[in-house]
């Protein structure tokens, strides 16, 4: 889809932006992905609305996941490196919240308590993510090296997570199971199996910098690589990120639509 | 004479041939207790004190001899599934005479079976206040017992054999303490720097009572055997009101195992623990109140139909009452 006239016109109506001199063409893919990730963040939105505290974390968390996809389809968004450097903190942030939602629900299974306030996980989460703004924005502009290594360290919180967030889910599965939801809990479940294989597979390939932007940065650099030895392990890697990212968000939004159903 | 205080019944006299102990301690324990579980056999007594869901001290009296913790967990077990008969009560407690009566179930005999006449009694009461013990003291002779409890040498309440509730005056323990013969007794909690244990981490109830029941030199699970003699049971009238408020409670949990799950179940034992117990949801704010928490933890588990469902057929119950 070709956005220059729209980008073009935005940048005559606001002159702070900086000129569009390349086409802006969006594949649908990474546009149908981003929706994916709306629809996520509108249905947690919208449980957290009528239901218990604990899908406050998760919303907030889906919520800044689709910011920080959605981020990536400005045009502008390579021109301000700090920006990349806190959209990928963003990111970050998203899977803690996320998780911590997860751990509060385990917690419920177990206790049947639900303690803490939403005010409180929208402060927390506000002072987190000033924090963060705060650190990147008091450090040196982010190189490129410096934004691949905010990217590795985004892959590496969440393959961590998502293997803790599985296990977790499982024990939630396991206290509810002939509950009427159990279902949708366990379709979490698939969602962060396939969110570990693709950032899995994205972390895969940062560590032994097969990856784009360390091909990008070597490019004029003069740096040598093996990747043409191992391009059967490249090509599948890439594969895994590519079929799993999207395969994350559709299953992302087909579990909120389904819990939606459950929950009606 | 083995007595504990009776605070505020949460259940009492419930046959023991009701109950499956692992679920009933899990129920304590997610309802956070703070007081104790009594458990009556005919030849043995079991108390269970508990501090915010916390299993803190376990005691068997059987054929004379204490038996303490880990143990008295196992001979429980044994008692529960070898026991023809006996009953099981839950009172909760304030934090005060709880942790006094954690020092008369687990704490050392600081005097232990002196005659009251042969000490200064005097002198023993201003020790508790002085030395600032949480401590419970018993005096009895064979016939009678009362206990008054201590936090930091503050007396916190009283109690004797024909009470029904604690007290706030000696008057009756001071008869006692007057009795020809009367013996006292100190237990003092040690001081555990605010660590404390709880038990039920350290054992897997579940698993030993299961591995208890499978045993095939075991008696038949007792719910099996005591159910026909139910009808049969003394005091008709007294038995018919109890098992009727009874008979509610079991629909309201199964209503919510129907719409909500297992965890629906647990959710209203606990709930309704908090509230008290099923009488009282007569009382339409206690019921609203019920309703609410129950719908609350529901909303992570259930439809709002389901749940909506639900407090309906649950309010249908409790109208019966």
């Amino acid at each position: 889809m070709d956005l220059t006239g729209f980008f073009q016109a935005l940048t005559s109506i606001f002159p702070f932006l900086p000129k569009v001199y390349n086409a802006v063409v969006i594949d649908y893919t990474s546009l149908l992905l981003v929706f994916f990730w709306f629809v996520a963040a509108a249905f947690s939105f919208y449980f957290s609305l009528n239901n218990s505290r604990i899908w406050t974390s998760i919303s907030i968390g889906f919520f800044l996941l689709f910011w920080s996809q959605s981020y990536q389809l400005n045009p502008w968004h390579e021109t301000f490196t700090v920006m990349i450097a806190v959209h990928y903190m963003i990111g970050t942030v998203a899977i803690l919240v996320i998780s911590h939602g997860i751990q509060e629900y385990f917690v419920f299974t177990r206790t049947l308590e639900i303690t803490g306030s939403k005010k409180t996980i929208y402060i927390g989460t506000a002072a987190i993510l000033a924090f963060t703004i705060l650190v990147v924005s008091l450090n040196p502009k982010p190189s490129l090296y410096v934004l691949r290594n905010y990217r590795m360290m985004n892959n590496t919180v969440w393959f961590y997570l998502c293997i803790i967030n599985i296990y977790t889910i499982f024990k939630i599965y396991k206290e509810m199971k002939d509950s009427p939801i159990a279902n949708g809990i366990l379709s979490f479940g698939v969602v962060f199996i396939f969110a570990l294989i693709w950032k899995g597979a994205g972390l895969y390939l940062m560590m032994y910098q097969w990856d784009k932007p360390w091909l990008d940065i070597i490019e004029f650099d003069g740096i040598s690589t093996d990747i043409a030895l191992h391009q059967g392990k490249v090509d599948i890697a890439k594969s895994l990120f590519k079929t799993f990212n999207f395969l994350t968000s559709f299953s992302v939004a087909g579990t909120f639509a389904y819990l939606f159903k459950l929950l009606r | 004479m083995f007595l504990l205080p009776k605070g505020n019944p949460l259940a009492e006299n419930v046959p023991i041939s009701k109950l499956q102990l692992p679920d009933a301690l899990e129920k304590l324990k997610n309802g956070k207790l703070t007081g104790c579980a009594i458990f009556d056999f005919p030849a043995a007594d079991c108390a269970l004190v508990y501090d915010e869901g916390k299993l803190v001290t376990a005691i068997v009296h059987r054929d004379g001899n204490e038996i303490k913790d880990q143990a008295a967990l196992q001979s429980l077990v044994e008692l529960m599934l070898l026991a023809s008969s006996g009953t099981f009560s839950v009172y909760a407690l304030s934090k005060d005479i709880t942790l006094a009566v954690m020092a008369l179930v687990g704490g050392p005999a600081t005097i232990d079976s002196q005659e009251i006449k042969l000490i200064d009694f005097k002198a023993l009461l201003d020790r508790i206040k002085t030395e600032q013990m949480t401590a419970t003291l018993k005096i009895y002779t064979p016939e009678r017992a009362g206990l008054i409890f201590y936090r930091n040498g503050a007396t916190v309440g009283f109690f004797h054999d024909a009470s029904t509730g604690i007290e706030t005056s000696a008057g009756e323990v001071q008869q006692i303490a007057g009795l020809p013969g009367a013996r006292v007794d100190l237990r003092v909690l040690a001081d555990t720097d605010g660590f404390v244990l709880d038990l039920a981490g350290l054992i897997d109830i579940r698993a030993l009572w299961e591995a208890s029941s499978g045993n095939p030199f075991a008696t038949p699970a007792p719910t099996a055997v005591a159910a026909p003699s139910e009808p049969t049971a003394p005091a008709p009238a007294a038995a018919a009101s109890t098992l009727s408020a009874d008979e509610i409670e079991a629909a309201i949990f199964d209503l919510a195992n129907r719409f909500v799950g297992k965890l629906g179940r647990t959710l209203a034992e606990k709930e309704l623990m908090n509230i008290g117990s099923v009488a009282s949801l007569k009382d339409p704010d206690k019921l609203q109140e019920f309703l609410a928490a129950i719908e609350k933890g529901s909303k992570l588990l259930a439809s709002s139909n389901k749940i909506k469902e639900m407090k309906e057929a649950i309010s249908a119950q409790a109208a019966q009452l």
